[in-house]
């Protein structure tokens, strides 16, 4: 499977349109029913967001026209991706949303150095003991600078895991 | 009045604080722009959550330092390894590689040390001397100058930036959604808010920024074959005596950071066009001996001088009419509106201590550049041995920590992440990214300003032409289009051909 620039485009179009359906979606329920999506330009909230919509709407569709056009023209020398070299990115993001579902359950320290430690080793290091104590120096040193200095007290989980320092 | 002002700037940068602050600055820029896909934006970004939290001329010390740090940090990897830091440094290959190649590395990296700092250092007096003109000019701007100016500022960025003047637009329209995203300030209304407490404000500017350009560079670096890989680059030593070889090139250094600053000035011409620009200039006015692209001084000296230069430049129209040229500037745009300083006109008259501030810490990070620059080369050098594998990791726990301290919130961590997926989209189909940021940025002016004029108006959209500065602007505007779809056509009558 091939991801070329074209059809990334695509999905791009698609998620434009897609934004554009919300922002009209929301001028004719949510901000109808607060009373701010009518009057003169001024004191009508939906104005500004429509102008910037409909002008999404038809650069978009130029845009499209456009693409359909290359399209037919085939360029054999577009740039593509292919499904193999998305893997190790898609490991990461996957990886990454995973840690995020689970800071405000674990809390920082618990999740940190084993993130570290994964991501590490899907890039290819494999020796264990580095890793670790990369990891292990990585995580306690951002949440020194963080907790410490800045008075920020990072997410502690279910246990309220924080450091005293 | 000028004097004043720097006076006044003066008093708040002659603090241990701002110093010691501005000097690990300008030394993390320089790492960040030696190490090959971060640069001065990757670093602003990853130290904004920590700036925020400081006094406004603190906060700028710290971000301009890296701003100037790290403009010039990539040459020492174009010079070293052939593979420029940042793509600001992509011109300084030429030369600088070929000297590295002769043996003469250090040489090569003391001169684009030099020479950057002493282009910055152009740069800074024209931003002196210019900026306060041009906000004096622009405080008798009312709302239709200022729609226009914003409108002007979003066209010139898409027309510049990538492959697709119409894919800039569509990234600039999207910045400009994104900040309607929260309680509207006129009706004070919830727009897009989908009755979630976390999104009364909208997203957080910092979210953005890190999700499209270091979640998704990061993910992109990650794709990458070599990220064990431990580059065997020698230890070198730049020396002083760089200055004098750099003055020596007198005439080549005055050109190129005219050309940079020039450059600097104009929304979205970034340090990339202004170095291959004064490359090009500097190879044009040659000595019949130089050989240009054959480890010739005059190379470095033209190239740093000029991207650094530019940065100077580019600071005119964001301190001045708060209209941000490129993303770094959106940046520092951001970091003084969430300190609730606006910059514009109104800044030179009612806060001249930080415009003075400003001014005197961007001179100053040149000055430290040259000094901290020759003197720790080699800890610059030592850090192109990082190897990737461990990089990535600890700039996404900066990141997602930087981004969860903004607010003490994971809601801000997720549009990160959010953001990271749109910005990995969006390169593989070749979308600009400035344009969001800089939409972002100049939504609030733009809208604001726009609705105040239709307020005004008796006569509708012709308060539009009925001012002089805003019928040039709109002058300015059409012949910013027609220029772009001239060179479309171009493009395509010559693909026929």
């Amino acid at each position: 499977m091939i991801l070329d620039r074209n059809q990334a485009e695509w999905l791009i179009l698609v998620f434009f349109m897609a934004l554009v359906g919300v922002v009209f979606q929301q001028i004719g329920t949510d901000l109808q029913e607060q009373g701010i999506a009518s009057g003169d330009a001024f004191h009508n909230a939906a104005f500004y967001p429509r102008v910037v919509a409909l002008m999404m709407i038809g650069v978009a569709f130029i845009r499209a026209v456009a693409l359909a056009v290359e399209v037919r023209k085939a360029q054999p020398d577009l740039p593509q991706v292919k499904a193999g070299e998305l893997f190790r990115p898609l490991q990461l993001l996957l990886l990454f949303g995973l840690y995020l579902s689970l800071l405000d359950v674990l809390g920082y320290h618990l999740l940190t150095a084993p993130f570290i430690a994964v991501v590490m080793v899907i890039a290819g290091d494999r020796k264990l003991l580095p890793t670790a104590a990369f990891s292990l120096a990585v995580a306690f040193l951002v949440a020194f600078l963080f907790e410490k200095y800045l008075k920020v007290v990072l997410p502690g989980g279910v246990f309220s895991l924080n450091i005293p320092w | 009045m000028l004097f004043d002002t720097i006076i006044q700037g003066f008093n708040l940068f002659a603090t241990p604080l701002v110093i010691v602050l501005m000097i690990l600055g300008v030394v993390f820029g320089l790492i960040v722009g030696a190490v090959p896909g971060l640069g001065p934006l990757m670093g602003i970004v990853l130290i904004l959550p920590i700036a925020i939290n400081l006094q406004p001329i603190t906060a700028m010390a710290l971000l301009l330092g890296i701003y100037v740090g790290g403009s010039c940090g990539g040459s020492i990897s174009a010079i070293l390894l052939r593979i420029p830091g940042t793509p600001l440094a992509a011109a300084t290959l030429f030369d600088g590689y070929p000297m590295a190649q002769k043996g003469r590395a250090a040489d090569a990296v003391g001169l684009a040390v030099s020479s950057s700092a002493l282009g910055g250092l152009f740069g800074g007096v024209i931003l002196i001397l210019f900026a306060p003109v041009l906000a004096v000019f622009a405080r008798n701007f009312t709302p239709p100058e200022f729609t226009l100016l914003a409108i002007t500022g979003l066209i010139a960025i898409a027309a510049v930036s990538g492959d697709s003047f119409l894919k800039g637009l569509l990234t600039g329209a999207l910045g400009l959604l994104l900040a309607t995203i929260g309680t509207d300030q006129i009706s004070m209304g919830y727009r897009f808010t989908f009755d979630s407490h976390h999104m009364l404000n909208g997203f957080h500017i910092v979210s953005i920024v890190v999700g499209l350009f270091a979640i998704s560079e990061m993910v992109f670096q990650f794709a990458g074959k070599d990220l064990t890989d431990k580059p065997d680059v020698p230890i070198i030593r730049a020396r002083f005596s760089s200055l004098f070889a750099t003055l020596k090139h007198w005439k080549n250094l005055i050109r190129s950071s005219s050309i940079g600053t020039f450059f600097g000035i104009l929304p979205g011409v970034a340090g990339v066009v202004s170095s291959f620009v004064a490359y090009a200039a500097a190879k044009s006015a040659a000595k019949p001996h130089e050989n240009y692209g054959e480890g010739e001084e005059g190379g470095v000296v033209a190239t740093e001088s000029a991207n650094n230069a530019t940065c100077g430049g580019a600071l005119v129209p964001s301190l001045a009419l708060g209209i941000p040229g490129d993303p770094i500037a959106a940046l520092l745009i951001a970091t003084l509106l969430i300190f609730g300083i606006h910059p514009g006109p109104t800044l030179f008259a009612n806060q001249p201590e930080i415009v003075g501030g400003t001014f005197i810490v961007y001179l100053m990070s040149n000055v430290t550049l040259l000094v901290f620059g020759i003197l720790l080369t080699p800890v610059f050098v030592f850090v192109l041995r990082v190897r990737k594998s461990r990089l990535i990791p600890l700039i996404l726990i900066l990141c997602v920590v930087g981004t969860f301290a903004l607010q003490s919130s994971v809601f801000d961590v997720w549009v990160m992440l959010g953001f990271g997926v749109v910005g990995i989209l969006f390169r593989i189909a070749n979308y600009p990214l400035a344009p969001i940021v800089i939409g972002t940025i100049l939504g609030p002016l733009l809208e604001n300003n726009l609705r105040r004029s239709l307020l005004l108006s008796d006569t509708g959209y012709w308060i539009f032409v009925e001012r002089p500065v805003s019928m040039a602007l709109i002058a300015i505007n059409v012949a910013l289009v027609s220029w772009v779809i001239w060179t479309m056509v171009r493009k395509g009558t010559a693909a026929r051909t």
